[in-house]
């Protein structure tokens, strides 16, 4: 069955024979529940009859609400309905699937505290890719897990917009200086006497490979 | 639907009601046909054919009997349209022949065709 995105603009070439040649002629293609209700329409497109096939155009724009519907061709000539045809396949409308990056293998560099030189905490780095045909957003969020399983973000996400074949490199650097000027850290390592896991995850679920333990 | 006169005494034209150019394929229609006979108190007969020429009746209300009246009267011509084979679809011309003793006496030819539309729809393409 064919399958459209909601209120994707689409059109039908139906090809149609009518007969005798030189009506005046009307054709309609619409979507709907039954002959009788017409959720989109092509309206009514005008074409004069040849006697032979004739491929005749049929825009429409497609529902809004995602669900199936039968598809009917009607054709007219002086108001006269004379034929009158239903789609052997139904229309599909569904919201297309949410497009994601491709991960790249990320890295982690453990690195001293520069607020306390005997503590550590780690740089992440991980390039995102957009393999697909679109333009695509995500939102990229580092995530740590401690020893006891537990798991959260380190540091603030990141909204990315990236054209097609585009890259972008992630980047959270363990220390940051605070608006008081001082420096912090995101996540000691070892924390609370454990180790610490780190990975990329984005807003879709999808993740990078987890890298760690590092204790 | 209007028609001209061919042969007879009478209108040029008339103008016949409930005939419409593009009709459903076996549709019925009663036509009302203003015919002018004279004299008056003849029995006369009328008959109103569809087909390709003036001799060949796909369609045909058969004699419909009335008496003249010497003027313009109403002769209800009762006719069930052609049914064209399957994805056919055709043009009629359209006639009126009018008798009296069994001779034709008057004729008229509607000047535009009555069209039984037919055809199919094939599959479609999406772009």
């Amino acid at each position: 069955m064919p399958q459209f995105a909601p209120s994707e603009a689409k059109t039908a070439i139906a090809q149609i024979v009518a007969k005798p040649s030189g009506m005046n002629c009307e054709a309609e293609l619409f979507l709907g529940p039954d002959d009788a209700t017409k959720v989109v329409s092509s309206g009514r497109v005008t074409f004069v009859s040849t006697g032979e096939a004739k491929n005749v155009s049929l825009p429409i724009t497609m529902p809004t609400a995602p669900g199936t519907y039968h598809g009917y061709i009607d054709v007219l000539a002086g108001g006269l309905r004379f034929l009158a045809y239903k789609l052997t396949e139904d229309v599909v409308i569904a919201a297309p699937a949410a497009l994601a990056f491709t991960f790249g293998v990320p890295t982690v560099a453990i690195v001293p505290s520069i607020s306390a030189p005997s503590a550590r905490t780690a740089n992440f780095s991980c390039v995102v890719t957009n393999n697909n045909s679109q333009s695509v957003t995500r939102t990229l969020y580092e995530m740590v897990m401690i020893q006891n399983g537990v798991s959260s973000e380190r540091g603030p996400a990141v909204t990315v917009t990236l054209s097609p074949g585009q890259s972008y490199t992630f980047s959270l650097q363990g220390n940051y200086q605070g608006t008081d000027g001082g420096w912090y850290i995101y996540f000691m390592i070892p924390w609370s006497g454990g180790w610490i896991k780190l990975w990329l995850r984005d807003d879709l679920g999808n993740t990078s490979q987890v890298l760690g333990p590092y204790s | 639907m209007e028609f001209k006169k061919v042969k007879g005494e009478g209108p040029e034209r008339i103008q016949v009601e409930m005939l419409d150019p593009i009709l459903a394929p076996g549709s019925s229609r009663t036509a009302k046909a203003p015919i002018t006979a004279k004299p008056a108190g003849m029995a006369c007969q009328a008959e109103l054919f569809l087909g390709p020429n003036a001799t060949t009746k796909s369609a045909t209300s058969g004699m419909v009997a009335f008496t003249s009246i010497g003027a313009s009267q109403d002769v209800n011509l009762p006719v069930t349209m052609p049914t064209p084979a399957a994805g056919e679809g055709a043009a009629y011309h359209v006639y009126i022949d009018v008798y009296a003793g069994g001779m034709k006496f008057l004729a008229y030819i509607a000047t535009e065709d009555v069209v039984i539309p037919g055809g199919s729809v094939g599959p479609i393409t999406w772009t």
